[in-house]
């Protein structure tokens, strides 16, 4: 009965999000200094097992690039309707992008991860460069990225 | 295609208007070149996100966001490091079609994806 309460909670947050009650979550990207080219990101959420849940932000002005964002992109399918009004520029080597998002409350220690793939022209396409559980407890504490991120952060 | 065909255009401006593109100085010697990073950082500290830059007849190709938002092409001279020429990039869904009828992303659009319900406030420092 508690897992079904858990369950009927986390898919009207997902599916009602405007009556969910939520709180303000910024994330904080920090890339290595790889000296080359903007880098598209995409910041997303997944379940335990990987399974693409939703879109939160896309670094990168160019939709034809998105592909490179390889997990997201097959998690998403690219569809349009997944990232609208959810893009912007590529972030430079060394910068820091964050991005602060109304999230349900319902979404945070419920077995959800934030991931980020990243990709740079002539570079390397990172399928979950880094990866970090969305819990209470994890907020505030850097995770070291494999790729071109140097660290992803979030604060509740 | 359509990065020949804004290189054209853009070109074609230049020479339309009685300039040619040598004597813009895109055909620099090479001891006087400056590199691509010189050009990204100039074109940083102004506010610029820089998505790459290649070479394109003797000039820097620039493809990146200005400071007002707005997704361009421009062409730099690789001495002086001068703007040539620009192309505003309004139309990336023709690339897109070239490359799997992906839609152009709605930058300014509401997210509609169900997890975020507003845009979000970003930064990039």
């Amino acid at each position: 009965m508690k897992k079904f309460a858990t369950l009927l909670c986390l898919g009207t947050a997902l599916a009602l999000p405007s009556l969910a009650p939520a709180r303000e979550v910024t994330f904080t990207t920090t890339l290595k200094d790889y000296r080359g080219d903007g880098a598209y990101l995409a910041l997303y959420l997944t379940d335990p097992q990987g399974r693409y849940q939703g879109t939160l932000w896309v670094a990168g002005g160019k939709s034809k690039y998105y592909r490179h964002l390889r997990d997201w992109a097959r998690g998403s399918r690219l569809q349009r309707g997944e990232y609208d009004g959810l893009t912007g520029a590529s972030v430079g080597s060394g910068r820091t992008l964050r991005v602060t998002v109304d999230l349900a409350d319902a979404l945070i220690d419920a077995g959800y991860q934030v991931r980020v793939d990243t990709a740079v022209e002539d570079g390397r396409d990172n399928r979950a460069d880094v990866v970090a559980p969305l819990t209470a407890g994890q907020a505030g504490e850097p995770v070291a990225g494999r790729g071109y991120v140097e660290t992803l952060s979030y604060d509740l | 295609m359509k990065r020949t065909a804004l290189a054209l255009a853009a070109l074609t401006t230049a020479l339309a208007s009685g300039i040619a593109a040598a004597d813009q100085g895109c055909d620099a010697a090479a001891e006087n070149r400056q590199s691509r990073e010189a050009l990204r950082q100039q074109l940083e500290t102004r506010g610029w996100s820089v998505d790459e830059i290649e070479r394109e007849d003797g000039c820097y190709e620039v493809e990146g966001v200005d400071p007002s938002g707005r997704s361009v092409e421009a062409y730099f001279a690789p001495d002086t490091l001068r703007l040539v020429a620009r192309e505003e990039d309004e139309d990336d869904d023709e690339d897109d079609d070239d490359e799997g009828a992906l839609a152009a992303p709605a930058g300014d659009a509401q997210p509609s994806n169900g997890l975020v319900k507003a845009r979000p406030s970003v930064s990039i420092q």
